[in-house]
């Protein structure tokens, strides 16, 4: 490639550095079109370090400081004492780069030079690329490893699919994580009789935010162990008592509501400490279970207020957490609590939790329609449902019209004869009656000038001998006018209400935005006409 | 249908009702009772013996007619039901003791 003058002929000494710098120009062009085909250092700095060697007939190269490599040609071994030396170094964020060359030949002039000095920028830039590749790999595993390790700690939640069967109470939940961990966490236990349930949310996200939600979820299943002999308190204290430290010591906080319900007694104990969206759903009345107690890593002692309720069947309590309200569309709007909790109380006569959930989550996605999820989503359901076991019920919905009543009685006489029980299969003529006079009021009032679609749902549930009959609408909210007609002052109207009251042993009716719903139960007996009744005075013979 | 008896004539209406007395066929009851009113005949004698069902809107039409025919010195009269669904609710809402009721409609044409 290049040629050592041999001869003193002073127009070949010319030709001979002519050809010479341009055998450099092209050496250097393709040091520096040398195409970098990996991100490897070692392999960075072979492809910068051999073209070089080649160019400037260099005996050895060596760079030392940050790294250690040396690169020495085959006839290196012949060149030692006297070998011209240059040096040079950088400064790099890894440390110093010092670049070592020798050469037997001749001196470095001023072009080796300058050569050299670009070649060590190019070696300079070539290890910070090689480096900042490296790290980027290690970012990418280490994150990755993180996400996993954050869904692993879901581990420790229950499975939602294998809920707790226990008469009286209808638990469903749903929880759908975040692709970023949110720190959601629930759990329960049926314990005598009782299910004790649990929603919370750690603050913060990713992979901390995990970690202390499986602490969390431990403390709470232990404190729930532990302490359901001595009330909902002590279990409250103990989980506020154990999670205090570990918080506190990360700088972090668990907003949590417990509870319990007992089928029994139709009871239900919650506490609240810094959670929402937390509520009661009774399609009577829905309302807030508001804090009563800070979030737990933030205060050692702190007294919670026990809320406790009486439940009526069908009542649900409802834990969400705050990834639900606070789920954005595309215009960025929050789909809201206080839409969320109309939702709910809108659809607090759905026939079963589940139905409700899905209602609920139906509604979440319709407001998000796409916007990526931000935070777990979380909405666990208790209900009151003390026919929840029992075999499937009985139901027939019908158009809200005086036509369509007339199935009624039939379908009633089939419903009643496969719960095989005697007594209310005797009580079919009345039970037909109530329920029709319940019926014609939803057509002649819910419903009252009713249009297309307009529609009803009965159905049937045995409970202990107990037939319970419900009858549901989307009408208009039924009035109560408070008085029953005289017996003894006939008049025309106004005894259908007086006839359900006498035929049903009790009778709950709930109305709201979401229509109206009666309950009633019929005892399996039969039911003595009012007494005292003197014979007909007007009647004949 | 037109009944008379043997010492003077009185024009006494009968209407039979078959199946359900309900919200629906109280419509019709009220429109035939209304008819026989218009063409004078306010002595009526509703003949349940075959209906089936009689709820709180059927009781309605009847008590109707009946405050109607009274007001013209007439009634309602009632031939009883031969099942208990359709009596039931002329007991629960003491009806039973308002209407001159009875098994056959000779028993009612004795009656008057």
């Amino acid at each position: 490639m290049s040629a050592v003058p041999s001869a003193p002929d002073p127009l070949s000494a010319v030709t001979a550095a002519l050809v010479e710098s341009n055998d450099r120009l092209l050496g250097l062009i393709g040091l520096t079109g040398a195409a970098f085909r990996s991100l490897e250092e070692d392999e960075l700095l072979d492809t910068v370090v051999w073209p070089t060697i080649e160019l400037l007939q260099l005996e050895q190269c060596t760079i030392g400081g940050a790294i250690e490599r040396h690169w020495t040609t085959t006839t290196a071994d012949a060149t030692t004492a006297d070998a011209h030396v240059w040096q040079t170094s950088r400064e790099l964020d890894s440390g110093r780069l010092e670049l070592l060359v020798t050469r037997s030949a001749e001196p470095f002039g001023t072009a080796d030079t300058k050569i050299l000095e670009a070649v060590a920028n190019l070696l300079g830039n070539s290890i910070r690329i090689a480096r900042m590749h490296a790290d980027r790999l290690t970012q990418a595993v280490v994150e990755r490893e993180h996400a996993q390790a954050a869904r692993l700690t879901a581990t420790a939640l229950p499975l939602t699919d294998q809920p707790p069967e226990i008469d009286g109470v209808d638990l469903w939940v749903h929880a759908r994580p975040a692709r970023t961990t949110g720190g959601d966490l629930f759990t329960w236990f049926a314990i005598d009789d009782r299910i004790w349930f649990a929603v919370g949310d750690v603050s913060g996200k990713g992979l901390p935010a995990a970690v202390l939600m499986s602490v969390a979820v431990t403390m709470v299943e232990a404190a729930i162990h532990r302490h359901h002999v001595d009330g909902i308190e002590h279990v409250g204290d103990a989980t506020n008592r154990w999670c205090f430290q570990r918080f506190s010591d990360a700088d972090m906080f668990l907003t949590l509501a417990v509870g319990c319900i007992d089928p029994a007694t139709a009871t239900a104990q919650v506490m609240n400490f810094g959670h929402s969206p937390v509520l009661v759903v009774s399609p009577a009345a829905s309302k807030r279970l508001e804090a009563s107690a800070p979030p737990i890593g933030v205060l050692l002692d702190i007294q919670a207020q026990v809320t406790h309720l009486q439940l009526s069947e069908g009542d649900t309590i409802a834990l969400g957490t705050d990834g639900l309200t606070e789920q954005f569309n595309a215009a960025g709007q929050a789909f809201g609590e206080d839409p969320f909790d109309t939702l709910l109380h809108a659809s607090a006569c759905s026939p079963d939790a589940a139905t409700l959930g899905q209602t609920v989550l139906a509604a979440v996605d319709s407001h998000a329609g796409g916007t990526e999820q931000s935070d777990d989503q979380t909405l666990m359901l208790v209900r009151y449902s003390p026919a929840a076991r029992t075999s499937t019920s009985p139901q027939l919905t019908i158009d809200a019209t005086h036509l369509a009543l007339r199935t009624l009685g039939p379908w009633l006489a089939g419903a009643l004869n496969e719960f095989a029980d005697q007594g209310l299969i005797e009580r079919c003529g009345e039970i037909e009656l109530a329920l029709h006079e319940v019926a014609t009021n939803v057509v002649d009032h819910a419903y009252a000038g009713g249009a297309d679609g307009d529609q009803m749902t009965i159905d049937l549930r045995l409970i202990d001998n107990k037939l319970i009959a419900r009858i549901c609408d989307q009408g208009r909210p039924f009035v109560d006018p408070g008085t029953r007609p005289d017996p003894d002052d006939p008049q025309v109207r106004g005894y259908g209400l007086m006839i359900v009251e006498q035929l049903a042993s009790t009778i709950e009716q709930a109305s709201g935005s979401y229509g109206n719903r009666w309950t009633l139960s019929f005892e399996s007996r039969p039911v003595a006409l009012p007494r005292n009744t003197p014979p007909n005075p007007k009647g004949t013979s | 249908m037109t009944l008379e008896t043997s010492s003077h004539e009185i024009r006494i209406g009968s209407i039979p009702i078959d199946g359900r007395l309900d919200a629906l066929r109280a419509v019709e009851l009220r429109e035939q009772i209304a008819a026989e009113v218009a063409a004078g005949t306010v002595r009526l004698i509703i003949d349940l013996r075959n209906a089936e069902f009689v709820d709180s809107a059927g009781l309605a039409a009847l008590a109707k007619g009946m405050k109607t025919c009274r007001e013209r010195g007439g009634d309602v009269r009632i031939v009883r039901s031969r099942h208990a669904d359709a009596t039931r609710v002329f007991a629960l809402t003491r009806f039973d003791q308002v209407f001159t009721m009875a098994d056959s409609p000779e028993d009612l044409l004795r009656s008057w």
